[in-house]
């Protein structure tokens, strides 16, 4: 594969990483800057991507490194981010939305409550749809902690969603 | 006894048949568990049904822009140790109006002025665009940093002559200096030169014609092996 068609596939996941950048970021805008930090780093490393492997899984892994990377960056310069994407991004709850019985924005709510670690395996294995090991091993990490992370983060959503103390 | 990790294994669908037909069996005898299981697929489709739709919203022309190939001629990516500010001086110079030369002073054993064609290159310089291959330092003078093909299908190459730099085009069997840069004496009367860098104003010039990446090694030695030939 040249870079040309890197490119060109690296183009038909971007549906795939603005959605998983606004999980990760609860905005619009923010998730589009994940994803611009996100391609502006792919693209400087495309020489490190190895023919054979899973392009998207790639690309997600150096996003959310990037996510992590902002996330750390604002903290160290002691901006506490409030998350609001009501505030942030005003209908975005569309159409198809709000016919569901969770909302886009409370949905965005909820994931900006849950710690990091917990949202980004949500967002891969929730949302995104990879599987416990997928997710495992683009986060590099064992796939009982991807478990038991997305098993706390699933108590947290239950109460949330469905209003309940336990799981 | 079915913990909350195996059990959301079980909702999610990732666990192997045998196992998962184990909890099935264990769920049909304890509704409490099966009531569990159902509130774990639901609170997964309701996350998913909130973000229904986002796959196929617009992406931003910036964010396409950022990555969509470029079409043949745009901005070579060169290697970055070739963009490092080479000619202290020079740069500002060079950016505006870049040394596109027709008949100025050059040395006379290295290029010859072609009254339709400007400066072509002879002598040593000619030899060493031949058949040197590029990164392997001075010799004689000159000394050839890259090569690409160019968008006419002949190829063009990068040299260092001196305190110079220019850039060389095969042309009916001749090289024909498309552009050479002039080094600035600085304040002092001295040439500054950072050793192994190209101005950008040669770059520049480069970009603009390449059809491709620089050559690798392999692709150099093909070349120079068939004479810098036009391909098909």
């Amino acid at each position: 594969m040249d870079e040309a068609e890197i490119r060109a596939e690296l183009v038909k996941l971007l549906p795939r990483l603005r959605q998983f950048a606004l999980a990760l970021t609860g905005s619009r805008a923010d998730g589009d800057d994940l994803v611009q930090d996100a391609l502006e780093r792919a693209l400087k490393r495309l020489d490190q991507w190895r023919v054979g492997t899973r392009l998207d899984s790639w690309l997600f892994r150096i996003a959310q490194n990037a996510w992590i990377d902002q996330v750390r960056s604002r903290r160290s310069r002691g901006r506490i981010v409030t998350e609001d994407p009501d505030a942030d991004a005003p209908g975005i709850d569309g159409a198809a939305a709000m016919t569901a019985s969770l909302t886009l924005s409370k949905a965005l709510r909820v994931l900006a409550s849950l710690p990091e670690e917990q949202r980004v395996v949500v967002a891969l294995v929730q949302i995104d749809g990879y599987s416990y090991r997928e997710a495992s091993e683009i986060l590099g990490v064992p796939e009982g902690t991807v478990t038991s992370r997305l098993s706390r983060a699933r108590a947290a959503l239950m109460a949330q969603v469905l209003g309940e103390d336990a799981p | 006894m079915i913990d909350d990790e195996r059990l959301m294994a079980f909702a999610d669908g990732m666990l192997d048949a045998d196992e998962h037909r184990r909890i099935e069996v264990a769920l049909a005898a304890d509704p409490v568990l099966a009531a569990k299981v159902a509130r774990m697929k639901r609170v997964a489709a309701d996350l998913r049904g909130a973000f229904a739709g986002q796959l196929d919203l617009e992406v931003p022309p910036r964010l396409q822009a950022l990555v969509a190939p470029k079409p043949a001629g745009n901005v070579v990516r060169f290697p970055a140790r070739m963009r490092r500010q080479a000619w202290l001086g020079l740069a500002a110079a060079a950016c505006l109006g870049l040394a596109f030369v027709a008949g100025r002073a050059t040395s006379p054993e290295l290029m010859r002025t072609d009254p339709t064609r400007g400066l072509i290159a002879r002598g040593a310089l000619q030899q060493a665009l031949d058949a040197r291959p590029s990164g392997g330092g001075a010799s004689g003078g000159v000394a050839i940093a890259l090569s690409f093909a160019d968008q006419a299908g002949g190829h063009c190459r990068v040299f260092e002559l001196e305190a110079n730099a220019g850039l060389a085009c095969g042309e009916r069997g001749d090289w024909r200096i498309v552009a050479l840069t002039e080094a600035a004496p600085s304040r002092a009367g001295e040439v500054v030169q950072a050793a192994g860098a190209i101005p950008d104003a040669i770059l520049h010039a480069a970009d603009e014609r390449r059809a491709g990446d620089p050559l690798d090694a392999a692709g150099e030695r093909a070349a120079i092996a068939a004479r810098w030939r036009k391909g098909p």
